[in-house]
């Protein structure tokens, strides 16, 4: 069977799979946010240094 | 063979282009069907293009110290005409139209293509077991990972197949498996080389590097990469280099061996004539943390549109794919926040240091089909513990080098990473050639 021809609500994930995955992220995510609760206030989402970037780089 | 061993004997004529490739290609006819490092072997091209640059050579081009050497491209860095599958089967049939600016680098300055190095799917994963490509094997012990995801590209350099592969490291995608096989890899300065061209996994992670057998030829490959230069100091003296050891986290959950064998390389750097200093990291779990989150969404926002095909995936990289989706949108945002305060946090330490010595992964290389191993008396799983020490490196966007620091009682290697501030590759370079030496 050509894979275009595959029923997609056939091949999504099962309940359970979907259960342990959200399980998973969410631990991961309870110790960002647990992390960013003692961030400065006005804390600022992360600037890359490029090797253009006239500050940072050559 | 080192690329700088090679070079000079090509510029004295004691060796031809044409005669090291057909090295390279014979170990690769022996070997791959064991080791299964390659996914593509470009030989009749690479043996074309040798003999040009030979015909160069003798006609008085000289395109310096990669003229002649062979070079092995992960599977995921777009190489004009030549299939370029990123380990998937979303791609199995894709031949880019042109090389990645790196690439055209890479050629330009005479290396010489001799084929494209299999990865772990996507290169989301570190142990390199390919569902679409076959299960890529450690020459140490073939019954071992070789690490991932730029797995082929560490057999290949471990095993003589070529003398330069260039990696893609987005949570120690060149350091496991330099670490693995008993290589040299750098992740240079986020952004340092030019990621364009390249199969991307996570935009904001994502680094390009080289993996080579020793420390001096990582330079030589990173000068051309990057278009910086690195001038290595004759001699292995390290005085007035600070070298700070962590106090916390990177020899926790660490097994015995490796912190032993990075203990020991800290030693050599003193008796070289490095300081020595205790110095504590922030919350790398913390960070960590962040990074997966960060991983997780960006991974999810390049392939989603795939994942109504279940068949076209492996398990493992389909469950963290469908992980993606699930990351909430203040949770990325907060990832991103404390990336931020920790990176502003980690470099600090590099007005106390010059560079941190830590270990490269926290194991030897785990068994083949192994997905728990036994850590300090508990059971962990090996995604996590083989990134627990590099990983966040990746979110701070800071140079890593991975290099070998000695071998377990079983023969196996172990990994030293050494981190410096940004853009101070050539404090990485300096510090590994010298201990290198000794």
């Amino acid at each position: 069977m050509a894979t275009d021809d595959i029923p997609l609500e056939k091949s999504g994930p099962s309940e359970e799979e979907t259960a342990r995955w959200r399980d998973l992220v969410e631990g991961t995510a309870a110790t960002v946010r647990k992390a960013a609760q003692s961030l400065p206030p006005g804390a600022q989402m992360a600037v890359l240094f490029h090797a253009d970037d006239e500050v940072t780089g050559k | 063979m080192t690329i700088a061993e090679a070079s000079a004997r090509i510029h004295t004529r004691e060796l031809t282009c044409a005669a090291l490739v057909d090295g390279c290609l014979e170990k690769i006819e022996e070997l791959n069907p064991k080791l299964n490092a390659f996914i593509t072997v470009t030989a009749s091209s690479a043996r074309e293009r040798a003999r040009e640059l030979d015909r160069e050579l003798s006609s008085g081009r000289d395109r310096g110290p990669l003229h002649g050497i062979p070079i092995a491209h992960k599977d995921l860095v777009h190489t004009r005409g030549v299939r370029t599958t990123s380990g998937s089967l979303l791609f199995r049939n894709f031949v880019p139209e042109k090389n990645a600016p790196v690439v055209d680098r890479l050629e330009e300055a005479g290396a010489v293509l001799v084929g494209k190095t299999g990865l772990h799917e996507l290169a989301y994963g570190i142990t390199s077991e390919n569902p679409h490509f076959g299960i890529i094997r450690n020459p140490h012990d073939p019954e071992r990972v070789p690490g991932g995801s730029s797995g082929g590209s560490g057999v290949a350099i471990a095993a003589g197949m070529a003398l330069l592969a260039t990696g893609t490291d987005t949570g120690g995608s060149i350091r496991i498996p330099a670490s693995f096989c008993g290589i040299a890899g750098i992740k240079a300065t986020y952004g340092l080389v030019d990621t364009a061209g390249i199969q991307p996994l996570g935009l904001s992670l994502d680094h390009c590097g080289p993996m080579a057998s020793t420390v001096p030829d990582n330079a030589i490959a990173l000068e051309v990469m990057a278009g910086r230069s690195y001038t290595l100091p004759p001699g292995a003296d390290l005085s007035g280099l600070r070298v700070g050891l962590p106090a916390n986290f990177f020899f926790e959950e660490v097994a015995p061996e490796v912190v032993e064998a990075v203990r020991a390389a800290a030693k050599r750097a003193e008796a070289l004539g490095a300081s020595i200093h205790s110095v504590e990291t922030p919350d790398i779990e913390a960070l960590n943390a962040a990074a997966r989150i960060i991983l997780l969404a960006e991974a999810s926002a390049l392939h989603r549109s795939h994942l109504t095909r279940r068949e076209l995936f492996g398990s493992d990289v389909f469950a963290l794919l469908n992980q993606g989706l699930m990351v909430a949108g203040a949770d990325y945002v907060d990832a991103q926040r404390v990336r931020r305060c920790i990176t502003a946090e980690f470099r600090k330490l590099f007005r106390a240091v010059d560079c941190i010595f830590a270990p490269s992964t926290a194991t030897v290389a785990p068994r083949i089909g192994e997905r728990e191993i036994l850590m300090n008396g508990r059971m962990a799983d090996v995604r996590l513990a083989t990134t627990r020490v590099a990983r966040g490196i990746n979110a701070l966007g800071l140079p890593a080098l991975a290099m070998p620091c000695g071998k377990n009682a079983a023969g196996l290697p172990i990994g030293l990473q050494i981190i410096a501030d940004a853009y101070r590759e050539d404090v990485l370079f300096r510090t590994g050639a010298a201990l290198e030496s000794r």
